[in-house]
């Protein structure tokens, strides 16, 4: 998502500067939430104020809603029964599979780092295995992590 | 209505999104899946893959997908809007005080949080997924729960490893560390591969049906002899005995035989509907209420009558049955509610494939016909 932003708003239509790529890429890495729409609300909002932002975040949900709208209109695939489709969509898990695992492990070498880590992250994983909500959960690892960052700052700033 | 519900479930996931889009998947999971019954597990591994497949953000095509299926371009429309918009109203907060806000420890606390959850969440994903194609049925998670608590261990349902998936799983492995192929390029070879193993193997793979035993033997011709054999889907099969006091009798025209007793029609009313539904009542519903019930749903009602059946019970659901249905009616698939000893069985008879599901196997097609009875009592 960033690189091709990065070529098409830096490089060809010269409407940013490297600096405000830089920005945007902090920008996605501090806040939080759905990078695709991050860095739409940056760009647009560089270019065009509020209005540029609001049509930038539609630009970035048109082509979901488009192309998944006329594939779940025109051709039920959920609905098929055909034995040959079927298998293809096996295989095509299998894949997924494959890349969800990959993904996790990239994360988990980017992620973990300490034995707090570790911990966090096993323990979340053993509850949401079990079935506990995870609304509650993502809540829960949020609440950890800011309770361990304000130890941090405090032990840093020495107060007690 | 619908279309509140997808915006307040879609506005929930998008503020949990902290990590990124994966993180979607386990909260539809717990939504759709285990809670609201929308989906079977391949159906939802089916619609993740679609919106893996196709351009955009995997987050938004699903939350597009899940939204159509739910209320068709409205449902799309609301879903994707709400979903996106936590992150817009965080992300313009965030520009307007992107001072305050770069250093704050307050922040990095959020962002810390959200990547563990992030990390938990895809690694549940992968766990989801490996229950959909390296093995043919969900990990015995709750099993294995079950066994560190109690110290019992029970064989999980129909688990085991499925070979074709475990061979493409490690073919995409492999592509992906060794090539640089790109995702999409990926799953397109594994459907490729799939579609092309499956016109090669065509023929040798058994996929019989699943009919109770009764009605595989030949035991459970009880519709051509006007017999019901009551006991089909627990074993019990139809005896000699029982067909011929069943066919002794000659039940007057509104009447019908069964059991070796003449019972009234009125108490014994299938209906179809135009929507795909067939709801063979019992004690469930009179005749007038039937007619009712079909007047509501705008639907036709046939009769048993109408393809020469003249009996019920689950066990006699055989196969010429489920042809003449579908040369009747011309419809997908069936509901067929059956109560008995106190106790009301559903089950769900696929005209396509020819398979019948029971209703403890959480069936989605079960569980909407179940909704529109309820709704309608």
């Amino acid at each position: 998502m960033l690189p091709v932003i990065e070529e098409e708003f830096s490089k060809k239509r010269k409407l940013l500067a490297q600096k405000d790529i830089l920005d945007m890429i902090a920008m996605t890495q501090t806040v939080p939430g759905l990078i695709a729409v991050n860095s739409a609300v940056f760009v647009g909002h560089k270019l065009n104020g509020l209005w540029g932002m609001v049509s930038a975040v539609f630009g970035v949900i048109c082509p979901s809603l488009f192309i998944i709208m006329t594939i779940a209109g025109l051709f039920p695939l959920l609905a098929i029964k055909n034995p040959v489709i079927l298998s293809s969509f096996e295989c095509i898990r299998a894949a997924v599979t494959a890349i969800f695992i990959m993904t996790t492990i990239r994360l988990s070498k980017k992620i973990i780092h300490r034995p707090l880590d570790v911990f966090v992250v096993i323990g979340l994983f053993i509850a949401l295995l079990v079935g506990i909500n995870a609304v509650y959960l993502i809540l829960t690892a949020i609440s950890i992590a800011l309770v361990v960052s304000m130890k941090e700052y405090c032990a840093e700033r020495k107060i007690p | 209505m619908i279309n509140f519900t997808l915006f307040l479930q879609f506005f929930k996931f998008g503020a949990m999104c902290f990590g990124g889009g994966y993180m979607i998947i386990p909260l539809l999971f717990q939504q759709y899946v285990e809670k609201d019954n929308l989906f079977s597990l391949t159906e939802f591994g089916n619609l993740l893959s679609i919106s893996q497949l196709t351009p955009g953000a995997v987050s938004m095509n699903t939350a597009t997908y899940v939204g159509f299926l739910r209320n068709t371009w409205s449902g799309a429309l609301t879903a994707t809007v709400a979903l996106a918009l936590p992150t817009v109203l965080i992300a313009f907060i965030a520009l307007t005080c992107i001072k305050k806000f770069e250093n704050s420890c307050f922040v990095k606390g959020v962002l810390q949080g959200g990547r563990w959850a992030a990390l938990v969440m895809l690694g549940y994903a992968a766990v989801l997924f490996m229950g959909m194609s390296i093995f043919t049925a969900p990990l015995p998670i709750m099993q294995t729960k079950e066994f560190l608590l109690s110290g019992h261990w029970e064989n999980p349902d129909n688990f085991g490893i499925n070979y074709s998936g475990l061979c493409v799983f490690l073919l995409s492995l492999i592509l992906m560390t060794k090539t640089k192929l790109s995702m999409t390029s990926i799953i397109i070879t594994a459907g490729v591969v799939g579609l092309i193993s499956s016109v090669a193997l065509a023929g040798t793979i058994d996929d019989t049906p699943f009919y109770p035993d009764s009605c595989l033997n030949g035991t459970a011709t009880g519709w051509t002899n006007a017999c019901e054999c009551y006991q089909g889907f627990s074993g019990a099969l139809c005896t000699e005995e029982s067909l011929t006091s069943c066919t002794g009798l000659s039940c007057p025209a509104n009447q019908y035989c069964n059991n070796g007793f003449c019972h009234d029609l009125t108490h014994y009313s299938p209906i179809i509907t135009d929507k795909g539904t067939f709801l063979l009542s019992r004690s469930l519903m009179t005749y007038s209420e039937a007619q009712e019930f079909c007047r509501k749903l705008s639907a036709k009602m046939v009769t048993r009558a109408d393809f020469d059946c003249h009996g019920t019970g689950a066990g006699c659901l055989n196969t010429i049955l489920l042809n003449k249905i579908q040369q009747t009616t011309r419809l997908r698939g069936f509901i067929w509610l059956d109560s008995h000893s106190n106790k009301t069985d559903a089950y769900y008879a696929d005209l396509n494939d020819g398979v019948i599901y029971q209703s403890n196997k959480n069936n989605r097609k079960y569980t909407q016909a179940l909704c529109l009875l309820k709704e309608f009592k």
